[in-house]
């Protein structure tokens, strides 16, 4: 098993006056699936990059198993990136795209096709193999990108946002496949995305950036339960985390934090709300309030399908059933105290 | 008005146009088969009754059009090769490689395409002389080995290729040779293929300059050649209307070989596959 650790210690990077990256230190340990998250322009792509190689660090250490490859050439770095316009040569045959890396290495021909079988098999691309990338569907090019990238057995793989251009019921199917190739590989696995619902799913970590910072590194549990700031808190989660000013619940100088499911509709609640909307997703509701402070602040409270659901104009009273966050509301930190 | 007259109308208008430039091409070809004292008749001759094929022979052998040919064909092949090798790497380097300068020589490039032919005959007959090279091939040949127009074409025809492609390849292993060979030029092969057919042309209907250059039959191309064959036939313009449809008939051929690559090349990345 090659696989390796993938470390980026103190990492600035820099375009121009842009800064895409500020002292990023983060480590992928051998085997592990770990998921770069946050919001467009926040520099996953960037920091995915550098640790191919096709992009030089303005700064920092960037380290494969225990060798700093700053100065390797990304060829001898031995990972595989999977791109997110899965990058195949349209005037090469799929098995031509999936041998491409083993000729540039000079591997004999048998073993060659050897290899190329077996990746075409473990994804389901044998049937495909005489044709060229424009004759496939979205799903299947995705497949022989991925069949391409664990052809060469790299340390590690690098995927930016690979499922990010198929329609949603494929992109669950190949999340499936994705987490069972990691499973059978067994390679250190860096996945970009910018959906947190991929992010929560399939990975064993999730990095959390913003603006070229981050955030949080935790297991999906962890940045849900216990998110760091309010931009994490905000970030996971679908609808996403209220945020209260402190003062609602008597406690000034904070934010709390109430997840959509930590609320409850009941009689006997303590915060009076109208009821704005109502979205049925089948299995259950989302509900929206407006809340009777002054600033008549919005809140969605999440209902499983069993209650029955309110109608709009309603006037209702919300209940805490879940745990409250609480947010340092100048820095947005959170704040741990006995509760 | 229905979708049929639309649709006559504008064939119409193409027959018109297309008679208009084969019009010269045709009567060409007619003086070529008339008795040289018929072609100034008035009204002209529009059907030969009695054609005169001897013409091209006569041509043929009275030109020389042989050798002429023959070193029109070296200095063309010549050019067009050593012209798509500069513009594929310049074009290259502008494309995919950093280094200093880049902006500024890449301007110079489009700057030749600013200064008209005539400009640097008198420079480059200099430089000629200089060299020793007067009467020689690579008098015909050297000054065309690099194109402004060349470079500026495939670069921005190199610059389409998406990132991810070229990124994909340094992972891969592969090094700009094996990039520029087995990825960037298959992908470009249209464009190729109109350059070439371009750069052909170009070459083979060169007249000022062979004839400033050259000084004996040996070098002397076959445009150069044909103003001899007027000389030798002042009476017989037949001859010489024949010796010009065999001059071009090579550049026929050619461009119905390459006809599709030429139309694709001169579309090329108006439909992205
Ligand atoms: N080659 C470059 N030149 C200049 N600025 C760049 C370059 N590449 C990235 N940037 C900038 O760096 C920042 C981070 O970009 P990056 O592509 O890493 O974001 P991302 O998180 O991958 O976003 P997305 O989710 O949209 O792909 C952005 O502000 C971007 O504009
Ligand atoms: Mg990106």
């Amino acid at each position: 098993m090659a696989s390796a650790a993938v470390s980026l210690e103190a990492i600035e990077k820099r375009f121009g006056s842009t800064v895409a990256l500020v002292s990023l230190t983060l480590t992928a340990e051998a085997g592990e699936f770990l998921i770069l998250l946050g919001p467009s322009g926040c520099g996953k792509t960037t920091a995915l990059r550098i640790v191919a190689g096709l992009e030089a660090p303005t700064a920092g250490t960037v380290r494969i198993g225990d060798q700093v490859v700053n100065d390797v050439e990304p060829k001898d770095r031995d990972v595989a990136m999977v791109f997110q316009s899965y990058a195949l040569y349209p005037h090469l045959s799929v098995r031509r795209n999936i041998e491409f890396p083993l000729r540039a290495r000079r591997v004999a021909r048998d073993e060659r096709e050897q290899r190329v079988k077996e990746a075409a098999r473990s994804l389901q691309v044998e049937e495909l193999l005489e044709r060229k990338p424009g004759q496939l569907s979205g799903g299947q090019r995705q497949r022989v990108a991925l069949a391409r990238a664990i052809v060469r057995d790299p340390k590690a793989f690098l995927m930016d946002e690979p499922l990010s251009n198929l329609d949603a019921r494929l992109r669950v199917e190949m999340r499936a496949e994705l987490i069972d190739l990691h499973r059978t590989t067994g390679t250190t696995v860096i996945y970009v995305t910018h959906d947190q619902v991929e992010a929560m799913t399939m990975g064993d970590r999730i990095a959390i950036l913003k603006a070229g910072l981050l955030q949080q590194v935790g297991s999906p549990k962890e940045v849900h339960d216990r998110p760091a700031n309010e931009f994490v808190a905000s970030f996971i989660g679908s609808p996403p985390m209220n945020l209260l000013p402190g003062e609602l619940l008597g406690e000034p100088g904070l934010t709390i934090g109430v997840r959509p499911e930590a609320f409850s509709i009941d009689p006997e609640g303590t915060i009076g709300a109208r009821v704005t909307l109502v979205e049925s997703l089948g299995h259950e509701y989302h509900v929206a309030c407006r809340l009777r402070d002054a600033a008549g602040t919005l809140v969605m409270v999440r209902l499983s399908a069993p209650a029955v659901p309110p109608s709009i104009g309603d006037d209702v009273q919300l209940a805490f059933t879940g745990p409250l966050h609480r947010f340092d509301s100048v820095t947005g930190a959170r704040k741990e105290e006995a509760d | 008005m229905p979708t049929s007259v639309r649709t006559a109308l504008r064939y119409l208008v193409l027959v018109v146009i297309a008679v208009i430039v084969l019009f010269p091409i045709y009567i060409t070809l007619v003086n070529a088969l008339l008795p040289g004292q018929d072609i100034a008749k008035r009204p002209p001759t529009l059907f030969p009754l009695h054609p005169l094929w001897d013409s091209f022979s006569q041509a043929w052998t009275d030109g020389s059009l042989g050798p002429y040919l023959r070193t029109s064909a070296i200095v063309s092949i010549a050019t067009t090769l050593a012209a798509l090798a500069t513009s594929i790497l310049a074009a290259y380097a502008f494309a995919f490689l950093e280094f200093p300068l880049k902006r500024v020589l890449f301007a110079l490039c489009l700057a030749t395409l600013m200064v008209p032919a005539e400009v640097t005959i008198i420079p480059n007959y200099r430089t000629i002389q200089l060299f020793g090279w007067y009467d020689t091939y690579p008098a015909l040949i050297v000054p065309f080995v690099a194109s402004g127009i060349g470079i500026f074409l495939f670069r921005q025809s190199f610059r389409q290729l998406p990132r991810d492609l070229r990124d994909a390849a340094v992972l891969d292993g592969y090094g700009h040779w094996r990039f520029l060979g087995r990825v960037v030029l298959p992908l470009n092969r249209p464009m190729v293929g109109a350059f070439a057919i371009f750069a052909f042309l170009g070459s083979w209907n060169q007249y000022l300059w062979p004839l400033l250059v050259t000084n004996t039959n040996a070098r002397r191309t076959v445009q150069v050649g044909l103003k001899q064959l007027e000389g030798l036939n002042a009476d017989q313009q037949n001859i010489i209307f024949a010796g010009t449809i065999l001059a071009a008939l090579p550049i026929f051929v050619l461009l119905l070989l390459f006809q599709r690559q030429l139309v694709r090349g001169l579309t090329a990345g108006a439909v992205k596959g």
